[in-house]
């Protein structure tokens, strides 16, 4: 019996590169049966809506979503659709696997970090009030529980995964309380797991490391914000967001995106590199348990884009998507 | 003398309430003109009640703004000020209620513009 997924195709380039991938996990044997959530610019033009309730609630009892990129509708009052999903699942960590793909030419080698960002608190609560005209107060919210769950998931990833070392990146000199009390919940937490080395680094300390000595680490631990850059700044040490995957995950669901934009100026053309979409797929079918048919899908990747002509154009090659996504296919064992 | 939001075309639309404790609080929907909109955790809608489970911390946002007799919630077109006195009042109310509250924030409309962020309910 297949396993239902939702799919949200997205805007922009998001329902060709959804396309390719899902004609790459059809041909690979991933036996998914796609349920397509309208979601994004596109919709909320039509309904007003970036994304409806009942498909909030039709995510959360499928459980699993795999999610193209979408556009935030310009304007006061559109919370971000990548936002509003996050938080109405309740998916409090974002994880982002930052290593080296074979064939893709980058300053550094040797890096195979996961970044795991806490996704609900901090600054994207979205509290804001002027005060005055001139003075503006944005609320940072850090909260015991929402530290204890995202550590402990960091932790048990560590574990599951073979990691050695987990850094906790905090700013906690200066916000004393907020990232103090983030600090002192990963420390708590780090009691559990003697296996495993545990540190903490200064956020600013820690991106200068990054673009020194990125294989230094093994499992970064951030809150939101600082996750959130951190996290595209580790894209950019592997080659950038077109082959960066993510992942969002919740006790209820799990949402696995490309972490990319929608690049209008080249949607439907047959130009965009699926690549991202399609690590977020091998995330999501790893999550799912069906490990072989996510490694086959790797294995081909690795292989496409270790041959420069049958990459695509951000990766310095000529291919289409199409063409991209055949190469893929045939490179299945 | 004129208070200085008044000098600044600075209007209090409603207030946000912050009320400390384990579960939902069933908070008064209407006290005076002040009607309760929203209930939010964590920058979450949790009343009006939704079906999706999340995790709460014991901190709730209450907003209420001003009701007014024809379109029922204030709007920036139809502006109603919420004076200290009913500001303090509600909290009086609240508190006499037996709620913890830890803080209380004016909502701002400055040149007939909403400056704070809207509660959104996930969409």
């Amino acid at each position: 019996m297949k396993t239902p997924v939702c799919l949200i195709r997205g805007d922009g380039i998001g329902p060709e590169i959804a396309t390719a991938v899902c004609d790459i996990l059809e041909a690979a044997g991933a036996d998914l049966q796609w349920i397509e959530i309208p979601a994004g610019l596109g919709h909320f033009e039509k309904s007003g809506h970036g994304i409806d309730k009942s498909s909030l609630e039709k995510m959360s009892h499928v459980k699993f979503t795999l999610k193209g990129p979408t556009a935030t509708p310009s304007g006061g009052g559109h919370r971000s659709i990548n936002v509003a999903i996050r938080k109405a699942l309740d998916l409090f960590v974002n994880v982002r696997p930052i290593y080296n793909l074979p064939g893709l030419e980058t300053p550094f080698k040797n890096i195979n970090l996961m970044i795991v960002r806490e996704n609900i608190e901090d600054t994207y609560a979205g509290i804001e009030y002027f005060k005055t005209r001139d003075v503006v107060h944005s609320l940072r919210i850090s909260t015991r529980s929402g530290a204890l769950r995202t550590h402990r998931y960091a932790f048990d990833m560590a574990k599951r995964e073979g990691r050695k070392k987990i850094t906790c990146v905090h700013k906690a000199n200066i916000m004393k309380l907020t990232d103090g009390l983030w600090l002192e919940c990963f420390r708590e937490v780090a009691k559990d797991y003697p296996q495993i080395q545990s540190s903490d680094i200064i956020v600013d300390n820690c991106c200068m490391q990054l673009v020194q000595r990125p294989e230094q680490f093994d499992v970064l631990v951030l809150p939101n914000l600082f996750g959130d850059i951190v996290s595209d700044l580790g894209a950019g040490l592997i080659g950038g967001l077109g082959v960066a995957s993510g992942a969002n995950i919740g006790i209820h669901a799990a949402v696995f995106e490309a972490v990319h934009g929608t690049a209008p100026d080249i949607a439907g053309q047959n130009k965009a590199n699926p690549t991202a979409l399609l690590l977020s797929a091998v995330g999501l079918l790893k999550h799912m348990n069906k490990l072989s048919c996510a490694e086959r899908i790797e294995k081909a990747l690795v292989k496409t884009l270790q041959t420069s002509e049958l990459r695509t154009g951000d990766l310095k090659g000529k291919n289409s998507t199409q063409g991209f996504t055949k190469a893929v296919i045939s490179n299945l064992n | 003398m004129a208070r200085y939001f008044e000098t600044q075309n600075i209007v209090v639309n409603g207030i946000d309430v912050y009320i400390a404790q384990k579960d939902i609080p069933t908070m008064p929907e209407k006290i005076s003109s002040l009607k309760l909109q929203a209930i939010s955790n964590r920058g979450s809608q949790v009343w009006p009640l939704s079906d999706l489970k999340i995790e709460m911390c014991d901190l709730y946002r209450c907003r209420y703004l001003v009701e007014t007799q024809n379109s029922g919630i204030s709007t920036p077109r139809e502006l109603v000020h919420v004076s200290d006195q009913l500001c303090f009042e509600a909290l009086q109310q609240i508190s006499n209620l037996g709620f913890e509250i830890t803080q209380f924030e004016k909502l701002l409309v400055i040149d007939g513009k909403k400056s704070f962020s809207e509660i959104i309910d996930g969409l």
